[in-house]
Protein backbone atom coordinates (compact mmCIF):
# COMPACT_ATOMS: atom_id res chain seq x y z
CA UNK A 1 0.00 0.00 0.00
CA UNK A 2 1.51 3.65 -0.48
CA UNK A 3 1.71 6.30 1.79
CA UNK A 4 -1.05 9.07 2.80
CA UNK A 5 0.23 12.16 2.30
CA UNK A 6 -2.02 15.11 2.80
CA UNK A 7 -0.66 18.53 2.74
CA UNK A 8 -1.64 21.13 5.53
CA UNK A 9 -3.89 24.03 4.51
CA UNK A 10 -5.24 27.32 6.93
CA UNK A 11 -7.83 24.96 8.15
CA UNK A 12 -6.25 21.62 7.76
CA UNK A 13 -3.38 19.60 9.59
CA UNK A 14 -0.22 18.20 7.29
CA UNK A 15 -1.14 13.93 7.85
CA UNK A 16 1.79 11.67 6.91
CA UNK A 17 1.07 8.06 7.46
CA UNK A 18 4.00 5.95 6.51
CA UNK A 19 3.65 2.03 6.06
CA UNK A 20 6.81 1.82 5.90
CA UNK A 21 8.08 3.07 8.85
CA UNK A 22 5.34 2.89 10.67
CA UNK A 23 4.96 6.36 12.05
CA UNK A 24 1.67 8.59 11.67
CA UNK A 25 1.68 11.72 11.76
CA UNK A 26 -1.15 14.48 12.42
CA UNK A 27 -0.04 18.08 12.94
CA UNK A 28 -1.24 21.58 12.80
CA UNK A 29 -4.85 23.11 12.98
CA UNK A 30 -8.28 21.26 12.57
CA UNK A 31 -10.79 23.41 11.43
CA UNK A 32 -12.46 22.03 8.34
CA UNK A 33 -14.92 23.37 6.23
CA UNK A 34 -16.58 19.75 6.25
CA UNK A 35 -14.85 17.74 8.85
CA UNK A 36 -16.41 14.15 7.97
CA UNK A 37 -15.38 14.86 4.24
CA UNK A 38 -11.87 16.18 4.84
CA UNK A 39 -10.98 13.13 7.43
CA UNK A 40 -13.02 10.37 5.28
CA UNK A 41 -9.91 9.06 3.10
CA UNK A 42 -7.65 9.46 6.86
CA UNK A 43 -10.60 6.80 8.03
CA UNK A 44 -10.28 4.75 4.70
CA UNK A 45 -6.31 4.89 4.97
CA UNK A 46 -6.10 3.68 8.44
CA UNK A 47 -8.51 0.58 8.43
CA UNK A 48 -6.94 -0.84 5.32
CA UNK A 49 -3.26 -0.48 7.04
CA UNK A 50 -4.79 -1.90 10.57
CA UNK A 51 -5.84 -4.71 8.67
CA UNK A 52 -2.41 -5.04 6.89
CA UNK A 53 -0.03 -4.82 9.76
CA UNK A 54 0.57 -7.76 12.42
CA UNK A 55 3.96 -7.20 14.82
CA UNK A 56 5.03 -3.68 13.59
CA UNK A 57 5.84 -0.99 15.98
CA UNK A 58 3.28 1.45 15.00
CA UNK A 59 3.64 5.15 16.56
CA UNK A 60 1.16 8.03 16.08
CA UNK A 61 1.98 11.32 16.68
CA UNK A 62 -0.76 13.88 17.51
CA UNK A 63 0.41 17.79 17.67
CA UNK A 64 -2.50 19.99 16.60
CA UNK A 65 -2.17 23.25 18.53
CA UNK A 66 -5.82 24.05 17.60
CA UNK A 67 -8.71 21.75 16.22
CA UNK A 68 -12.80 22.84 16.64
CA UNK A 69 -15.33 20.38 18.46
CA UNK A 70 -16.24 18.52 15.30
CA UNK A 71 -12.28 17.42 14.14
CA UNK A 72 -12.60 16.39 18.40
CA UNK A 73 -14.67 13.88 17.78
CA UNK A 74 -13.02 12.49 14.65
CA UNK A 75 -10.18 12.32 16.73
CA UNK A 76 -11.85 10.24 19.23
CA UNK A 77 -13.18 8.33 16.52
CA UNK A 78 -9.79 7.78 15.73
CA UNK A 79 -8.53 6.72 18.60
CA UNK A 80 -11.37 4.03 19.36
CA UNK A 81 -10.66 2.90 16.13
CA UNK A 82 -6.77 2.30 17.47
CA UNK A 83 -7.47 1.36 20.61
CA UNK A 84 -9.83 -1.58 19.48
CA UNK A 85 -6.76 -2.60 17.24
CA UNK A 86 -4.60 -2.67 20.07
CA UNK A 87 -7.37 -4.90 21.61
CA UNK A 88 -6.52 -7.36 18.55
CA UNK A 89 -3.07 -7.45 19.54
CA UNK A 90 -1.39 -4.64 17.59
CA UNK A 91 1.85 -2.85 19.08
CA UNK A 92 0.14 0.93 18.52
CA UNK A 93 1.13 3.79 20.99
CA UNK A 94 -0.12 7.68 20.78
CA UNK A 95 2.46 10.54 21.27
CA UNK A 96 -0.10 13.72 21.86
CA UNK A 97 2.44 16.55 21.62
CA UNK A 98 1.69 20.35 22.90
CA UNK A 99 3.92 23.24 23.36
CA UNK A 100 4.50 23.75 27.24
CA UNK A 101 2.62 27.57 26.71
CA UNK A 102 -0.50 25.74 24.87
CA UNK A 103 -2.10 24.63 28.13
CA UNK A 104 -5.06 24.29 26.02
CA UNK A 105 -3.65 21.49 24.31
CA UNK A 106 -2.05 19.81 27.26
CA UNK A 107 -5.95 19.90 29.02
CA UNK A 108 -7.34 18.34 25.76
CA UNK A 109 -4.74 14.88 25.92
CA UNK A 110 -5.60 14.56 29.02
CA UNK A 111 -9.75 13.91 28.15
CA UNK A 112 -8.45 11.78 25.67
CA UNK A 113 -6.42 9.81 27.82
CA UNK A 114 -9.00 9.11 30.54
CA UNK A 115 -11.10 7.81 27.36
CA UNK A 116 -8.67 5.34 26.73
CA UNK A 117 -8.11 2.22 28.33
CA UNK A 118 -5.62 -0.32 26.49
CA UNK A 119 -4.55 2.43 23.96
CA UNK A 120 -0.87 3.51 25.04
CA UNK A 121 -1.29 7.39 25.52
CA UNK A 122 1.14 9.52 26.12
CA UNK A 123 1.16 13.46 26.55
CA UNK A 124 4.64 14.50 25.52
CA UNK A 125 5.51 18.22 25.79
CA UNK A 126 7.60 19.70 23.09
CA UNK B 1 -26.89 55.44 5.41
CA UNK B 2 -23.22 57.56 6.48
CA UNK B 3 -23.73 58.83 9.45
CA UNK B 4 -25.56 55.46 10.45
CA UNK B 5 -22.10 53.42 10.24
CA UNK B 6 -20.42 56.65 12.22
CA UNK B 7 -23.01 56.14 14.65
CA UNK B 8 -22.35 52.54 14.74
CA UNK B 9 -18.83 52.96 15.09
CA UNK B 10 -18.77 55.14 17.50
CA UNK B 11 -21.04 52.89 19.60
CA UNK B 12 -18.39 49.79 18.87
CA UNK B 13 -15.44 51.72 19.85
CA UNK B 14 -17.37 52.80 22.85
CA UNK B 15 -18.27 48.85 23.49
CA UNK B 16 -14.50 48.35 23.03
CA UNK B 17 -15.28 46.27 19.73
CA UNK B 18 -12.40 45.91 17.53
CA UNK B 19 -13.83 43.32 15.07
CA UNK B 20 -17.35 42.78 13.14
CA UNK B 21 -18.29 41.06 10.95
CA UNK B 22 -22.26 40.93 9.63
CA UNK B 23 -23.10 39.70 6.27
CA UNK B 24 -23.86 35.97 4.47
CA UNK B 25 -21.72 33.15 6.44
CA UNK B 26 -19.66 30.85 5.22
CA UNK B 27 -16.17 29.10 6.06
CA UNK B 28 -14.12 31.37 3.98
CA UNK B 29 -15.83 33.97 6.12
CA UNK B 30 -14.24 32.48 8.93
CA UNK B 31 -10.94 31.66 7.95
CA UNK B 32 -10.32 35.49 6.92
CA UNK B 33 -12.07 37.24 9.84
CA UNK B 34 -10.43 34.54 12.47
CA UNK B 35 -7.09 35.37 10.82
CA UNK B 36 -8.03 39.16 11.40
CA UNK B 37 -9.09 37.99 15.03
CA UNK B 38 -5.67 36.35 15.60
CA UNK B 39 -3.51 39.23 14.23
CA UNK B 40 -4.99 41.70 16.74
CA UNK B 41 -4.67 38.81 19.48
CA UNK B 42 -0.94 38.72 18.39
CA UNK B 43 -0.06 42.02 18.32
CA UNK B 44 -1.30 42.71 22.19
CA UNK B 45 0.46 39.75 22.77
CA UNK B 46 -2.62 38.12 24.72
CA UNK B 47 -1.38 34.53 26.49
CA UNK B 48 -1.46 31.32 24.50
CA UNK B 49 -4.17 29.70 26.67
CA UNK B 50 -6.69 32.81 26.14
CA UNK B 51 -5.50 33.49 23.01
CA UNK B 52 -6.85 29.65 22.01
CA UNK B 53 -9.71 30.36 24.06
CA UNK B 54 -10.98 33.32 22.25
CA UNK B 55 -10.58 32.15 18.83
CA UNK B 56 -11.95 28.39 19.72
CA UNK B 57 -15.28 30.43 20.63
CA UNK B 58 -15.15 32.45 17.96
CA UNK B 59 -14.94 29.41 15.45
CA UNK B 60 -17.73 27.37 17.06
CA UNK B 61 -20.02 30.27 17.33
CA UNK B 62 -19.31 30.99 13.86
CA UNK B 63 -19.90 27.41 12.35
CA UNK B 64 -23.15 27.53 14.42
CA UNK B 65 -24.21 30.46 12.38
CA UNK B 66 -23.54 28.96 9.22
CA UNK B 67 -24.68 25.40 10.10
CA UNK B 68 -28.24 26.41 11.84
CA UNK B 69 -28.59 29.72 10.89
CA UNK B 70 -30.90 30.65 8.43
CA UNK B 71 -31.75 33.86 5.75
CA UNK B 72 -34.33 35.57 5.49
CA UNK B 73 -33.58 38.85 4.88
CA UNK B 74 -36.30 39.87 1.69
CA UNK B 75 -39.26 38.01 0.84
CA UNK B 76 -37.88 35.92 -1.94
CA UNK B 77 -35.14 33.97 0.63
CA UNK B 78 -37.28 33.54 3.28
CA UNK B 79 -38.87 30.82 0.76
CA UNK B 80 -35.42 28.32 1.14
CA UNK B 81 -33.05 27.72 3.44
CA UNK B 82 -30.11 29.66 1.88
CA UNK B 83 -26.51 28.54 1.99
CA UNK B 84 -25.11 31.59 3.45
CA UNK B 85 -27.02 31.83 6.42
CA UNK B 86 -27.07 35.62 8.08
CA UNK B 87 -24.87 36.33 10.47
CA UNK B 88 -23.74 38.90 12.89
CA UNK B 89 -20.49 38.48 14.85
CA UNK B 90 -18.48 41.11 17.15
CA UNK B 91 -15.19 40.84 19.49
CA UNK B 92 -14.53 43.00 22.37
CA UNK B 93 -11.74 44.17 24.41
CA UNK B 94 -12.96 46.00 28.10
CA UNK B 95 -11.37 45.88 31.53
CA UNK B 96 -9.47 43.16 30.86
CA UNK B 97 -12.29 40.87 29.19
CA UNK B 98 -13.06 39.59 25.54
CA UNK B 99 -16.85 39.46 24.72
CA UNK B 100 -17.74 37.73 21.74
CA UNK B 101 -21.66 38.23 20.82
CA UNK B 102 -22.77 36.51 17.88
CA UNK B 103 -26.30 36.90 16.43
CA UNK B 104 -28.22 35.29 13.55
CA UNK B 105 -31.14 34.14 12.35
CA UNK B 106 -33.48 30.73 13.53
CA UNK B 107 -36.81 29.77 12.11
CA UNK B 108 -39.72 29.89 15.07
CA UNK B 109 -39.73 25.86 15.46
CA UNK B 110 -35.97 25.56 16.17
CA UNK B 111 -36.19 27.64 20.05
CA UNK B 112 -37.58 25.79 22.21
CA UNK B 113 -35.19 22.60 21.95
CA UNK B 114 -32.53 24.80 21.44
CA UNK B 115 -34.01 27.26 24.59
CA UNK B 116 -34.04 24.13 26.65
CA UNK B 117 -30.51 22.43 25.67
CA UNK B 118 -28.64 25.70 26.48
CA UNK B 119 -30.27 26.25 29.87
CA UNK B 120 -29.11 22.63 30.63
CA UNK B 121 -25.65 22.97 29.80
CA UNK B 122 -25.34 26.63 31.10
CA UNK B 123 -26.65 24.83 34.61
CA UNK B 124 -23.91 22.00 34.93
CA UNK B 125 -20.54 22.43 36.68
CA UNK B 126 -17.60 22.19 35.40
CA UNK B 127 -16.74 18.75 36.17
CA UNK B 128 -19.97 17.36 34.97
CA UNK B 129 -20.04 19.41 31.88
CA UNK B 130 -17.09 17.85 31.07
CA UNK B 131 -18.17 14.28 31.74
CA UNK B 132 -20.89 15.35 29.26
CA UNK B 133 -18.85 16.55 26.38
CA UNK B 134 -16.80 13.40 26.91
CA UNK B 135 -19.53 11.09 26.75
CA UNK B 136 -21.26 13.12 23.79
CA UNK B 137 -17.61 12.94 21.94
CA UNK B 138 -17.78 8.80 22.51
CA UNK B 139 -21.66 8.60 21.12
CA UNK B 140 -22.88 8.60 17.22
CA UNK B 141 -23.79 12.07 16.63
CA UNK B 142 -27.81 12.35 16.21
CA UNK B 143 -29.01 13.05 13.06
CA UNK B 144 -30.28 16.81 13.33
CA UNK B 145 -26.86 17.80 14.08
CA UNK B 146 -24.71 18.62 11.45
CA UNK B 147 -21.44 18.86 13.76
CA UNK B 148 -20.30 17.09 16.65
CA UNK B 149 -22.94 18.53 18.51
CA UNK B 150 -20.16 19.73 20.97
CA UNK B 151 -19.74 23.10 20.12
CA UNK B 152 -22.44 24.85 22.46
CA UNK B 153 -20.54 22.91 25.41
CA UNK B 154 -16.96 24.02 23.89
CA UNK B 155 -18.09 27.55 24.00
CA UNK B 156 -19.50 27.24 27.65
CA UNK B 157 -16.26 25.61 29.04
CA UNK B 158 -13.85 27.96 27.60
CA UNK B 159 -15.78 31.36 28.93
CA UNK B 160 -14.99 32.67 32.34
CA UNK B 161 -18.60 33.96 33.30
CA UNK B 162 -22.13 32.00 32.68
CA UNK B 163 -23.35 32.91 28.74
CA UNK B 164 -26.06 34.95 28.25
CA UNK B 165 -28.84 34.31 25.21
CA UNK B 166 -32.01 35.34 23.89
CA UNK B 167 -34.61 35.12 21.33
CA UNK B 168 -35.87 38.41 19.57
CA UNK B 169 -39.35 38.00 17.33
CA UNK B 170 -38.79 39.04 13.80
CA UNK B 171 -42.29 37.48 12.40
CA UNK B 172 -44.65 34.38 12.67
CA UNK B 173 -41.89 32.79 11.09
CA UNK B 174 -38.81 33.59 12.59
CA UNK B 175 -36.68 34.59 15.52
CA UNK B 176 -33.09 36.22 15.85
CA UNK B 177 -30.95 34.70 18.31
CA UNK B 178 -28.14 36.03 20.04
CA UNK B 179 -24.87 34.84 22.25
CA UNK B 180 -22.85 36.50 24.81
CA UNK B 181 -20.00 34.45 25.78
CA UNK B 182 -16.79 36.67 27.93
CA UNK B 183 -13.65 35.12 28.28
Amino acid sequence: MTNLEISKTKTTPEILFNCSTNELSIVGESFPENTSEFYAPVFEWLERYLNSITNQVVVVNIELVYFNSSSSKVLMDLFDMLEEAVQDGKDISVNWRYDEENEMAAEYGEDFMEDLEKLPFKLVEI
Amino acid sequence: MIGNLFHYTCQFAQEGIFLCYSGPTSHDVLVSTGNSLRQYLEENSVDKKRYYCIFSVYVELFENIIRYGVDCFGENLCQKRCRCPYGIITVGMNNDHFTIKSGNIIALEQKDKLKKYLNTIKAMDPQILRDYYRDKRKQTTASDCKGAGLGFIEIIRKSSQPITFSFDYIDDYFLFFSMTTVI
